[in-house]
């Protein structure tokens, strides 16, 4: 350093010049440093707005000072504790809720299958494995018209394909499986744009109701052939006189057509002298009826 | 307490002039600070606004917390009231 210089650096030491540029050099890098974390809060706090749904912030909206002052971050963080609090109270209901449906799928007596819009299982209650799926295949996510109907296409009486073409529930749809009868009803399961993501189809098996029914009408029908082929006169009669049944030897003996059974009463068929006493006689035959229950 | 059996004190917040997202900012400071009686029942929070988008940015914050929000146009305002979840 030549001896000119190291003069002039002893006076601007003596004089204080040198400590004023070191403080400037100071405050202008603090400043720098200030900028930079304003930046990025201003940058974090954008950031979760932008989670909670809304704009970011504007300079000349909320500047630094005010930035600071009001705490957006701080505030964002306490509602982000509500929305946790909220989210753990809801998860708790759900799962409540979840246990209380599977209780119930478990407990019923008939079998609940959950397919989604493209027909592949999702889920089902045990009774319907026992119905359909007693192998123990695993049938999640297949087709259902393959795994229970074993055929490739839905049939045409296929109740999932009912409910997604008419997008309501329907009840007691008919349906017959390898010799086995079912009661199936569908109910739709839609999304808030009401499109249907899920059918749930209940199937309650009726093959015992179905074959005593049949047994019952075979049973009516040869009760009714019995009757029209007797010999003796038969009628039924309601308490108010109208006639139910009366058999052929009845219309023969009296002179009477099917078509005209309906427009008499049995006041019609009796003679006014015998009127008072049939009709005594058949007042205690209801009374005695309806003593014995 | 029964909690249906209390009216809640309505406390309410003008915050007209302001736009988004300062008035979702302010809502939000005022749900952090009454939470315990908001969900409680105790309180009713209603901001005045005449800021559209905090009629969709407030509710869908107070609804996240847990909150049953209603939002009612007054005559150049919207009063968006924030109450007890049910």
């Amino acid at each position: 350093m030549k001896l000119g210089d190291r003069l002039r650096g002893v006076v601007d030491n003596l004089s204080g010049a040198g400590e004023t540029q070191r403080l400037v050099a100071e405050n202008e890098l603090l400043r720098e440093r200030e900028r930079q974390l304003h930046d990025y809060m201003r940058s974090k706090v954008n950031q979760l707005l932008r989670v909670m749904g809304t704009l970011p912030l504007r300079a000349e909206e909320l500047d630094d000072k005010a930035m600071r002052e009001l705490d957006p971050i701080g505030i964002i963080a306490d509602s982000f504790t509500q929305v946790l609090d909220h989210l753990n109270t809801t998860n708790e209901k759900m799962k409540l809720a979840n246990d209380e449906i599977q209780t119930i799928l478990t407990a019923a007596n008939v079998g609940i299958l959950v397919v989604d819009a493209a027909m592949k299982i999702q889920a089902f209650n045990p009774k319907l494995r026992e119905m359909f799926f007693r192998t123990g295949t695993d049938v999640l996510g297949s087709t259902c018209n393959q795994v229970l109907c074993s055929q490739d296409v839905p049939p045409e009486d296929c109740t999932f394909a009912k409910v997604m073409a008419s997008k309501i529930g329907l009840q007691r749809q008919e349906w017959a499986l390898q010799g086995r009868h079912y009661d199936v009803a569908g109910a739709p399961i839609k999304n808030r744009f009401g499109e249907i993501t899920h059918v749930v189809l209940v199937y309650n098996e009726v093959t015992e109701r179905k074959q005593m029914m049949e047994s019952l009408r075979e049973s009516e029908e040869m009760f009714r052939i019995l009757l029209e082929n007797s010999r003796d006169m038969v009628q039924g009669v309601t308490p108010d006189g109208t006639f139910l049944y009366v058999n052929r030897a009845w219309r023969q003996a009296l002179g009477y057509g099917e078509d005209d059974i309906d427009r008499l009463t049995i006041h019609d068929i009796i003679h006014p002298d015998c009127r008072e006493h049939c009709l005594g006689f058949f007042q205690n035959l209801m009374a005695t009826a309806e003593r014995e229950g | 307490m029964d909690s249906e059996l209390i009216t809640p004190q309505v406390m309410e917040f003008d915050i007209r002039g302001q736009i988004c997202p300062a008035t979702l900012l302010i809502a939000l400071k005022e749900l952090n600070r009454s939470k315990e009686q908001l969900h409680k029942g105790e309180v009713q929070l209603v901001f005045k606004t005449d800021n559209r988008d905090a009629t969709i940015t407030i509710p869908d914050a107070a609804e996240n917390m847990g909150y049953a929000v209603s939002v009612q146009r007054v005559d150049d305002y919207y009063a968006i009231v924030v109450e007890q979840g049910h």
